[in-house]
């Protein structure tokens, strides 16, 4: 039977709070306390990939052994083209392995974990990767854009784990009051709080409730809804038990991360789960997905989902608006074709977006990427591994004179002594951007740590990558 | 006896005054630095007596969008159907020009040959020069487009300061020196004194590196004329000749610098060129360097032996590269006050030579100057060309 090994999640240090919001929108009702808001350089792809590698390190796994990356987002950067397989670039997936991206609805992250319970046969192949991840924007004067937000969370199904699907069940609607077409930067809503309630999420919720508890054949131990983080959550709040529903703390801190929603309000089940403890997940889309799942045993990670990992930072509003890209910026000058979809990206990627080295086999030199003669002794035999992501800087600089993208001058770089490979060779280094930190944060010595991260767009296509982010000071 | 070294003599230099040169073409530029390197020819040249030419362009195809070759040089001033071969190699491309040319005079191939450099780097806007290129495109992941100049050397600066207690105002002593020694060549971009406290109170492009740390983006052309040794005197009162020529490579992308301190390159390029000349660095009186940053000039003062690691800052404040000082360098501005037209910067470095070593350089003459060298850096100490010239004969 498949269950689930572990679980992981990635939240934006970057929040707009309530009083922010009223810099720009004074009468403009925020309904979570503060909203995560992606990076300049974040998108889900990048927030999924953290999710899913920190999933992976849990359970011990690497990326070649999976047998599929399923991705639910409703705010992937492409319309064409899949977001699965660029985390799957990201882990290190596998040749045979299947990648299916689900979306056009917030329930499709948990009915991507349920459809991964639920599949014997690709499990018996290799254990199947599960991110959801949304960053998700509504017309910035409308009320909605303060309460949705933005995280990643990850589960690995395999044949071994703690966790399993006991029952599941759907609720049939194509009403969700939110809708995006093509081209469009944001999602939109009928305004008519009066008819949702009776129609949208509060009724469907409620009704998905009532008939999955009707079948199950005991009261659930734990509750992760699908929280809107408005009045509405606090009715569908009304049919759980008291101190039985987890992750409305987290909604009013993150807002309404769509995809990723329940599937966070899952993750902090499971850490609370006794063995034998079952949890009810369900999720609001298109329609509504319930599952109950089961502990055989606490859950094995050993610690309660840590949402406050990556640190929070709070935005102006202005700072937001550059965010979610509401400031114009002038493109790059046009290069004829985009590098990430060239020849030479796709001959490295293996390597730089899956973040792998050469290891000489004479010397012990970490050559990075792949390479013919050692740098450092010649040797022509390597084995392939994966990068450590710590490292230590060997020398920076701070850009002020950054060109034409988003990014803050002065922006540091540096180059970095990758973790536990000795100084003063050729080998054994990475240089990158780095991000999420303050000027005076980078110094020759400090530590730091390899996160994924988007680079510039060329002709619509985003360049995949890693930056350096300080690590927090021990 | 003889001087030991290469069998060839510069017989004629002569370049353009470096700048934003909007009003001259590619084409305008290598005319009239040939003119100039024939007019400097003491007992004049028959334009026939050149055989072959080598033409030094670095991004020709990159800031141009036009490909340059051999044909580029013999279309403007009519020197087809002789040989041209273009030379490129980043910022070494005027002196693996002078070199290549040299190693062919040397072989015996030829007798009499030309070297243009020529860099048309203002036809685009300055920043698209910096930051459009994908020149240090395996940073793939860097945005915008691979990493820039300013920043890998900025690394250098960065790495120096925190392992010797270097500080910003050595580097701008550096560019105060070769701005007071620009205002005195009449072919330097700029001709105007700037101070230290200028220099650090400049904006950063990219710390610690300010604005007026950096080489400016500039067009220009330079020209000499290479003879067989012993036919030097036919057409010169007094040729230069070339003691010695050394290159050396090192990785170029950050990751691959096993250090950021130090050019290793520079150290091996020069170790050839000495050898090659029977010489070492106490014999040099005035060099030309490659200062595209301030910093790069200060780690080559200890590269090339002119003082002890970590003691540049301790040699620039003593005025030991001064003019007047105990080894002038850059006594031409350098890149940072005469210009860096990219292929042509290597060229104009033998320029100043000829002028130094003949007694030509009025204000700004090293008083008994004999034997120069010029350093020449591609990349980010990545590859690096040493060529020493001298007043005594070789052959």
């Amino acid at each position: 039977m498949n269950r689930i090994a572990a679980h992981a999640a990635y939240v934006p240090r970057n929040v707009l709070t309530r009083e922010s919001a009223r810099e720009a929108w004074p009468r403009l009702g925020m309904a979570v306390q503060s909203r995560a808001v992606p990076s300049l350089d974040e998108d889900v792809v990048t927030m999924g990939a953290e999710a899913a590698l920190r999933a992976l390190a849990r359970a011990g796994l690497r990326g070649d052994e999976l047998s599929a990356v399923f991705f639910a987002s409703t705010s992937s950067p492409y319309v064409v083209k899949s977001a699965a397989a660029l985390v799957g670039d990201y882990v290190g997936a596998p040749r045979t392995a299947c990648v299916l991206d689900a979306g056009a609805g917030a329930h499709a992250g948990l009915l991507c974990l349920v459809n991964a319970l639920r599949d014997r046969d690709l499990v018996e192949r290799g254990p199947i990767l599960v991110v959801a991840a949304d960053a998700i924007f509504g017309p910035p004067n409308d009320a909605s854009d303060l309460g949705f937000g933005a995280a990643a969370v990850a589960y690995v199904v395999a044949a071994e784990g703690f966790a399993v699907l006991e029952d599941f069940d759907f609720g049939y609607s194509s009403y969700a009051n939110v809708w995006q077409t093509p081209g469009d930067t944001h999602v939109r809503r009928y305004d008519d709080d009066r008819f949702d309630r009776s129609a949208g999420y509060a009724a469907q919720m409620t009704a998905g409730l009532d008939a999955f508890l009707a079948r199950v054949p005991s009261e659930p131990d734990w509750y992760a809804l699908q929280l809107a983080g408005t009045a509405d959550e606090s009715r569908v709040a009304a049919a759980v038990p008291a101190g039985r529903l987890v992750g409305r703390e987290l909604a009013q801190r993150i807002g309404d991360t769509g995809c990723a929603n329940t599937l966070l309000g899952l993750s902090l089940g499971l850490g609370r789960a006794a063995a034998g403890e079952r949890v009810l997940a369900l999720a609001f889309g298109a329609g509504t997905v319930a599952a109950l799942l089961r502990a055989d045993s606490a859950d094995p990670a050993g610690e309660p989902l840590d949402t406050e990992a990556d640190g929070r930072v709070e935005l102006s509003y202005v700072q937001y608006a550059k965010h979610r890209r509401l400031i114009p910026l002038a493109a790059l000058p046009d290069m004829g074709a985009p590098f990430a979809a060239s020849p030479a990206w796709e001959r490295e990627k293996h390597f730089t977006v899956g973040l792998r080295g050469s290891r000489c086999v004479a010397c012990g030199s970490l050559n990075f990427p792949q390479r013919a003669y050692c740098l450092d002794c010649r040797g022509q035999e390597f084995r392939e591994e994966p990068l450590p992501r710590r490292a230590e800087v060997v020398t920076y600089n701070l850009q002020y004179v950054v060109g034409i993208g988003p990014e803050e001058a002065p922006l540091p770089i540096c180059t970095a002594l990758l973790e536990n490979e000795p100084a003063g060779r050729y080998g054994g280094k990475v240089a990158a951007l780095v991000t999420d930190a303050s000027v005076d944060a980078v110094k020759v010595g400090t530590k730091v740590e390899l996160v994924p991260r988007r680079g510039d767009v060329e002709d619509g296509l985003v360049k995949y990558g890693w930056k350096f982010r300080p690590l927090a000071a021990a | 006896m003889a001087h030991k070294g290469l069998p060839v003599a510069v017989v004629g230099a002569g370049m353009i005054r470096f700048g934003e040169l909007f009003e001259q073409s590619y084409e305008d530029m290598i005319v009239g630095a040939y003119r100039a390197c024939l007019a400097s020819v003491d007992k004049g040249i028959d334009e026939d007596r050149l055989e072959a030419a080598w033409l030094g362009t670095a991004a020709g195809s990159l800031i141009r969008h036009e490909i340059v070759t051999g044909a580029s040089l013999a279309e403007p001033i009519r020197f087809f159907p002789r040989p041209v071969t273009r030379i490129e190699n980043a910022c070494c491309t005027g002196s693996d020009a002078v070199r290549n040319a040299a190693f062919a005079v040397a072989a015996g191939a030829y007798d009499v040959v030309l070297v243009v450099g020529a860099e048309k780097m203002r036809d685009i806007p300055s920043r698209d020069s910096l930051i459009r290129q994908t020149g240090v495109m395996f940073h793939e992941w860097w945005a915008p487009r691979g990493a820039t100049a300013p920043n890998r050397f900025g690394q250098f600066a960065t790495a120096h300061m925190d392992a010797y207690g270097t500080e910003r105002r050595h580097m701008a002593l550096i560019a105060e020196k070769n701005h007071h020694n620009g205002s005195l060549n009449e072919h330097s971009f700029f001709r105007r004194e700037i101070s230290c406290e200028q220099v650090l109170d400049a904006p950063i492009v990219s710390w610690p590196l300010g604005l007026l740390d950096c080489c400016p983006t500039t067009d220009g052309a330079a020209a000499v004329i290479l003879a067989r040794a012993d036919l030097a005197h036919e057409f010169s009162d007094h040729p230069i000749y070339l003691y010695g020529s050394g290159l050396a490579t090192d990785p170029l992308i950050s990751p691959w610098k096993r250090e950021f301190t130090a050019f290793p390159a520079t150290t091996l390029a020069a170790q050839e060129a000495f050898r090659m000349g029977g010489i070492g660095p106490e014999d040099i009186d005035l060099a030309e360097v490659h200062d595209c940053f301030t910093i790069t000039e200060l780690i080559t003062y200890e590269d090339l032996g002119f003082c002890a690691k970590g003691e540049g800052k301790d040699w620039v404040e003593r005025g030991g590269p001064m003019l007047g000082g105990e080894r002038p360098v850059n006594t031409s501005g350098g890149l940072k006050a005469k210009g860096h037209p990219v292929g042509a910067t290597g060229v104009s470095q033998v320029v100043e030579l000829w002028d130094q070593l003949r007694g030509e350089a009025g204000e700004r003459q090293v008083e008994g100057a004999r034997t120069g060298l010029t350093h020449n850096m591609g990349g980010i100490g990545t590859i690096v060309l040493v060529n020493i010239f001298g007043s005594e004969a070789t052959v």
